[in-house]
């Protein structure tokens, strides 16, 4: 006994005294020099001109919705090439009346790395207490259109095609009341048009409150959702008009009752139909199969992504989906809370899947984080998929309790060697070495040059725009996709290619992470190979296009329109 | 119970100082660790008490969780079993073996100990979920079906139980084990602690 507590303290003093070194050493090891630049280069605000900052709104009755967003996105607002970026803030609310509701942001992306405010004239401040946001064209008019979620009040802006959005909520029929969290675009009824899926979290009111005290310390803290009252989500189907029907009731999405907060919407089986896999917080999560006719069939238990190994459910929060060992089949991710450690869910081929996470390093890298917004992606155009998370404790008092758990965490970044994927936060940046509140996180190649940046939304902080600069000796090609015939923003289509005789593909997913929507492009890492020997476009139903091109340029960004080739 | 480990871990220090040999005391000081996360050090308690005693059944049962944990497949089964030695009755041991069969893609060995342990403890849910897994695993979906409807139904009935608006909830600690309900079969009661901090 006496021997363990000796180590224990001797263990503390010695990372003390070691801690300057430490972080000297990864400095050195982060590169920051111009030799050897970090992946990952935290844009300051003076540069980006992104001087937005989320009001948390915390109170010291701890109510739940301030500490569980907020979000954002990247697309692209006014169809100029340049990825702008929208950034949800804590409006007016039941229990929060600021005299000046902060707002949402848009800010304009100048082509230059530097960013503009035109909220105002956009019109989509907004002033709800909103949670995240999602961008899709869903009147496959050309320009993408914003739903924001929120707690009380979520909106539809139609993007005007004039810089200007109009708010449509109410004659679309997306009030989506209550409190919804993330929110996904897609066509499950391979119809040609956008439908919307949206995660709704607890049942939540002034009036529904309890309060979680530790009377100790005197304080409140933020429950664990596990004591309010789970909901159904919404699946909204695109009727074609403007509006929206719903269409979960009825089937295992309305009856599914659960605390909804990360969703992405992929095809899990390979049937030309798009599934969805929700994270749920402290129940099950849900993996939703489309069968087709309006039918969707919940198999979150039989599947293996319901529960950990134990028969446990866990804190969902982020999720995303890619096939990250390039076998045809489209794997999942899911975050939790600390202790419960995150889950790489390694498709089988047969609607199952295993855990695979602890042979990755996952595990034990991810035990004492909290994760919510995260990224699969080829960082590096290197070729393989790679894997961004963004990390922090719901509850500011969590240091109080725990010697380990802190509520500011750490960014982490694994990238994937030899069919591992590798923790490299170590040589990632200095900006990995930081501890934040992080939510949201959106990727977006905002700069144009083939490697896909990202953006980290911080609760009650700025946000962290990090410049990509990984892979710059790699070769790349961006895809633009716009379908005619199948949704505009080709959402579920397949995308084949050849390298020197090596074949590789992938889907076009949507959503994942956590309150957050992305770069509609996809950019194809070719590694040190200067040529494609062709590419391939399954261009997702109604369409049954198959489009193979050759001769492609690269290092570059191209359009491809269904049934009209190269633009 | 206040499951205060935190608060716990101080006393157990204080215990040990008096009297580091006090039985079973880093088997109790193990699980506080565990439940704080402090896993390595967890492991180094469960194994110091058993090299006292070689026998103890919370040092094996938590000590093989860890291992497990950490994909030490064949020393957590020993652990297991040498727990189950001591208690062959223990649905807790017999459920953690159960899932470590799962986790080793062994569903009939699996199967041969989750199907007694649901027959005597209908409300351990956990337990359902894994046997429908086991199941679903074998082909069997009719069965995986009915026990997907009982943990429907259990959840439900703890939804139920939630507590109400106005309320106000003390702290306590997550990250416990899955634990069979009490003797009496009947689904355990609302806890207090529900409301304890993420």
């Amino acid at each position: 006994m006496r021997s363990s507590l000796t180590f224990r303290k001797c263990g503390f003093a010695i990372s003390l005294l070691l801690s300057p070194g430490v972080g000297i050493s990864m400095h050195a090891q982060n590169g920051d020099d111009a030799k050897n630049p970090p992946i990952f280069k935290e844009i300051e605000a003076a540069q980006s001109g992104i001087v937005w900052v989320h009001d948390n709104a915390m109170s010291e009755d701890r109510y739940l919705p301030e500490t569980v967003g907020p979000g954002g996105a990247f697309f692209d607002y006014d169809g100029d090439g340049w990825m702008d970026i929208y950034l949800v803030n804590y409006g007016t609310s039941d229990f929060h009346k600021p005299e000046a509701p902060p707002q949402n942001a848009l800010y304009r992306n100048n082509g230059d790395g530097t960013f503009r405010d035109v909220t105002r004239e956009a019109g989509v401040g907004a002033g709800t207490f909103g949670m995240g946001a999602a961008a899709g064209d869903y009147d496959n008019d050309g320009d993408a259109d914003l739903y924001v979620t929120a707690y009380g009040r979520a909106i539809l802006y139609r993007n005007n095609g004039d810089k200007t959005f109009s708010n449509v909520t109410e004659e679309a029929g997306l009030t989506a009341p209550g409190w919804t969290t993330s929110a996904v675009w897609f066509d499950y009824d391979n119809d040609g048009l956008l439908d919307l899926f949206v995660c709704s979290f607890v049942e939540y009111g002034l009036n529904r409150h309890i309060f979680c005290g530790d009377n100790e310390l005197g304080r409140r803290y933020y429950c664990i959702p596990r004591v309010f009252k789970p909901t159904p989500s919404y699946l909204f189907r695109n009727k074609g008009d403007g509006s929206f029907e719903e269409k979960g009731n009825g089937t295992d999405i309305g009856r599914a009752l659960g605390k909804a907060l990360g969703v992405v919407a992929t095809d899990i089986n390979n049937d030309m139909l798009m599934d969805l896999f929700v994270a749920n917080d402290t129940v099950q999560n849900f993996l939703f199969v489309n069968r087709g006719n309006h039918s969707w069939e919940e198999i979150g238990l039989f599947s293996e992504v319901g529960y950990s190994a134990s028969g446990q459910a866990r804190s969902g929060m982020g999720v995303d989906a890619a096939d990250f060992d390039s076998d045809g089949w489209q794997d999942l991710f899911v975050a939790n809370v600390d202790q419960e450690m995150f889950s790489l869910y390694r498709n089988a081929g047969d609607e199952s899947f295993r855990d695979v996470a602890y042979a990755h390093g996952i595990t034990t890298a991810t035990r004492q984080l909290s994760g919510w917004g995260l990224k699969f992606l080829d960082f590096d155009n290197d070729g393989d998929i790679d894997l961004f998370l963004a990390n922090g404790h719901p509850d500011d008092m969590i240091e109080n309790y725990s010697t380990r758990v802190t509520y500011k965490m750490p960014l982490l970044y694994f990238e994937q060697q030899d069919g591992k994927l590798q923790n490299s936060s170590a040589k990632a940046g200095p900006v990995f070495e930081r501890k934040l509140p992080a939510r949201g996180l959106t990727v977006g190649d905002y700069q144009n040059d083939g490697r896909v940046d990202v953006l980290v939304i911080n609760n009650g902080e700025p946000p962290l725009l990090l410049s990509n600069n990984g892979g710059k000796e790699n070769h790349w090609l961006g895809l633009l996709l716009e379908g005619r015939t199948s949704n505009r923003d080709a959402v579920g289509a397949r995308i084949s290619w050849s390298v020197a005789g090596e074949q590789t593909s992938l889907l076009k997913s949507s959503g994942g992470s956590y309150l957050a929507s992305h770069d509609p492009r996809l950019v194809i890492g070719l590694g040190s190979r200067t040529k494609l020997d062709w590419l391939e476009i399954r261009w997702p139903p109604p369409s049954d296009k198959v489009e193979r091109f050759t001769d492609l340029p690269i290092d570059r960004y191209i359009r491809i329109v269904e049934g009209k080739g190269i633009q | 119970m206040s499951r205060d480990y935190p608060a716990a871990l101080g006393e157990f220090e204080k215990a040990a100082s008096l009297n580091p040999s006090l039985p079973a005391l880093q088997a109790f000081y193990g699980k506080a660790l565990m439940a704080v996360g402090s896993r390595e050090e967890a492991a180094r308690a469960f194994r110091a008490e058993l090299r006292s005693d070689p026998h103890s059944y919370e040092a094996n049962l938590y000590l093989g969780v860890l291992e497990a944990e950490e994909r030490r497949h064949q020393e957590a089964l020993r652990h297991f079993r040498k727990a189950l030695a001591v208690r062959p009755e223990s649905i807790e041991a017999r459920y953690q073996l159960a899932t470590l069969h799962l986790t080793m893609e062994d569903s009939i060995e699996a199967l041969a100990i989750l199907e007694p342990i649901v027959a005597e403890a209908p409300a351990f849910v956990e337990a359902h979920i894994s046997l429908a897994t086991v199941y679903h695993r074998l082909g069997r979906r009719e069965d995986a079906r009915r026990h997907r409807s009982v943990v429907a139904e259990l959840n439900a009935k703890k939804q139920a139980q939630a507590p109400g608006a106005g309320d106000e909830l003390g702290p306590a600690y997550r990250g416990e084990l899955p634990k069979p309900p009490a003797p009496s079969q009947e689904p355990p009661q609302r806890d207090p602690s529900q409301g304890d901090r993420k």
